[in-house]
């Protein structure tokens, strides 16, 4: 049983590290907790819906065209919610952010009803396979390796590329990277336009695996949120293993104690790690 | 006139939520998105209690708030060490496990099928249980919920509270005991949320897990918003504007649900255009920090 349930915890946990890369970056360039990054997940897989049953549009392109969805709602989320803010205490932005996550789940809501939905088309995605005595579908698969994937390519381009020096040094030091030439409003749009994109693909993977709801983004941004501080909020190597070991103990835990509480768990990690060590696991200072 | 009396019951329970909320945000700078579960603990308790147990009314009643400020201290306790906007992510986080708790504890609450035939209270032979005399009941909760909190806001007591919000470490350097200050504005605020529950279960006579959550946490943080930080006036102003002025959508003809959900987009709005225009709010003093 443990197996399955690594394997299990595995899957939940490659998203909430995209999520929670997502809140770290926002973090690190704007010290700002998006409190709608949750809300970009959830509207990256009803757009998704959109594409792909709605208009029966190919499962590639469909996803192509979410994840871009969910860039540019990042960058528009921070042209409203963020940019006009950022002067002010750290709180207004934040309560803005609330207001935009409270607008958006309400929109979907409107456009697309409350009923819960199904991204299936083609049932061969969820016929479970065994491996090694563990059971999966070919979505938590893909689940996992285009998590990893996009996280591979997340590094490349903060370490190899020029747009990735100058988000590395924004959140460094923001004043000083405006001095030496960086467009620091750019490099928070960019910021923004990447923690939408990979919120998009854990949106859609997981709505592919488990449906989708318009209130489906709250909790997994919680989750997300807490695997970013758990790995020390601002550290991106941090925020994928504070993902993976938040999956991991969510479903040991819902396996050996009870899954009526598994959302709990989240909770109290949380809150541990707020209490004992609030820079997180990998924190500096 | 019996619609306008709901209208005005229904904004009295949210006025004793908000102002209750106000003390925690600004008075000592707690701000939470928790309320609504404390709420709904209250009018749990009441509905458990007087339902399935038997146990008298108003014993139930009180049960309701203090159960309720018993979770307070629970949940404050350890939270009350964060600041700002953890403190926000963390009863963000407690609130929407107060729901999943109370939909999937099925063989307790009744899950989402809620649980009904909660009593209305009586009271020296009076029976509360119509509006217009539910709303002398609830007028006189009122009138202590704001008493108690202006008494707060003018004492001593909620002087320093204030400070805190403005600089912790200062009070805690003159010698004072900051988490004591903290929890205890906190079982203030949880207990008159409790006693809102108790209300509201009583009034509605029904109760459900989706009555309680995170989105009524962020409708009453946004009246509070709304009237202004620190202010009771503005809390009620707020708590009045917020529920009467989606009514004016029943007009129009809109259908329930599409109401509901425009309602929840109004609200999502009013938080930004808040921020930007006048993020103390509308009678509020203290600042955002």
């Amino acid at each position: 049983m443990l197996s399955q349930l690594i394997c299990n915890g595995l899957v939940a946990g490659s998203a909430y590290s995209l999520i929670a890369i997502g809140y770290t970056m926002i973090y690190g360039v704007g010290r700002l907790i998006n409190f709608a990054h949750g809300e970009l997940y959830m509207c990256s897989a009803f757009c998704f819906y959109a594409f792909y049953i709605l208009l029966d549009v190919n499962l590639y392109i469909a996803f192509v065209l979410s994840v871009a969805t969910g860039c540019v709602m990042g960058i528009v989320l921070e042209r409203i919610a963020y940019r006009p803010f950022r002067n002010y205490s750290r709180l207004v932005p934040l309560i803005s952010t609330i207001g935009a996550s409270t607008f958006l789940k309400a929109m979907v809501a409107l456009l697309f009803g409350i009923q819960t939905k199904s991204l299936l088309k083609d049932s061969s995605y969820q016929q479970a396979i065994d491996i090694f005595n563990v059971t999966i579908t070919p979505v938590q698969l893909y689940t996992m390796i285009i998590s990893v994937l996009a996280m591979l390519l997340l590094g490349v381009i903060l370490k190899r590329t020029t747009m990735g020096k100058a988000i590395r040094a924004t959140s460094e030091d923001e004043k000083s990277a405006r001095h030496v030439g960086i467009d620091t409003n750019a490099v928070t749009s960019i910021t923004f336009a990447i923690g939408g994109g990979l919120a998009a693909v854990a949106g859609i993977m997981v709505g592919y695996d488990q449906n989708i709801h318009p209130n489906m983004g709250v909790l997994a941004g919680f989750k997300g949120f807490t695997a970013a501080v758990l790995g020390g909020i601002g550290n991106i190597p941090g925020a994928v293993i504070g993902g993976f070991v938040i999956g991991l103990a969510e479903h040991i835990g819902a396996g050996y104690i009870s899954s009526i509480y598994k959302d709990s768990f989240s909770f109290i990690i949380l809150l541990l790690v707020l209490i004992s060590r609030p820079r997180g696991l990998m924190g500096e200072k | 006139m019996g619609y306008l009396l709901n209208i005005l019951i229904i904004s009295g329970i949210f006025g004793i939520l908000s102002v209750s909320l106000n003390v925690l945000c600004g008075f000592s700078g707690i701000l939470s998105l928790a309320h609504a579960a404390f709420f709904g603990i209250g009018a749990y308790t009441l509905g458990l209690l007087t339902t399935k147990l038997g146990i008298p009314y108003w014993t139930a009643f009180m049960a309701g708030g203090v159960f309720a400020a018993f979770f307070g201290i629970l949940i404050g306790l350890p939270t009350l060490r964060l600041k700002g906007d953890y403190l926000l992510i963390a009863t963000l986080g407690f609130g929407e496990i107060y729901t999943n708790t109370m939909t999937n504890l099925d063989n307790i609450t009744e899950g989402t099928r809620g649980i009904t035939g909660i009593p209305s209270p009586s009271l020296l032979g009076i029976r509360f249980d119509s509006d217009a005399t539910f709303i002398i009941l609830l007028f006189i909760a009122c009138a202590l919920c704001i008493a108690s909190a202006s008494f707060i806001k003018y004492s001593p007591f909620g002087k320093i509270l204030f400070a805190i919000s403005e600089d912790e470490d200062g009070v805690a350097s003159l010698g004072r005991n900051t988490t004591r200050f903290k929890v205890t504005s906190i079982v203030f605020s949880a207990f008159w949320a409790g006693i809102a529950g108790s209300l509201y279960a009583s009034y509605v006579g029904y109760i459900n897990p989706n009555l309680f959550t995170i989105n009524e946490s962020i409708l009453i943080f946004t009246m509070v918003l709304f009237g202004g930080l620190g202010s009771i006036p503005g809390s009620l102003i707020g708590a009045f504007i917020l529920v009467a002025l989606p009514e004016a959508m029943r007009f129009i003809g809109l259908p329930n649900t599409v109401a509901a959900v425009i309602r929840q987009m109004t609200y999502g709005l009013l938080l930004i255009v808040i921020m930007y225009f006048r993020p103390q709010g509308l009678l509020g003093t203290v600042k955002l920090r």
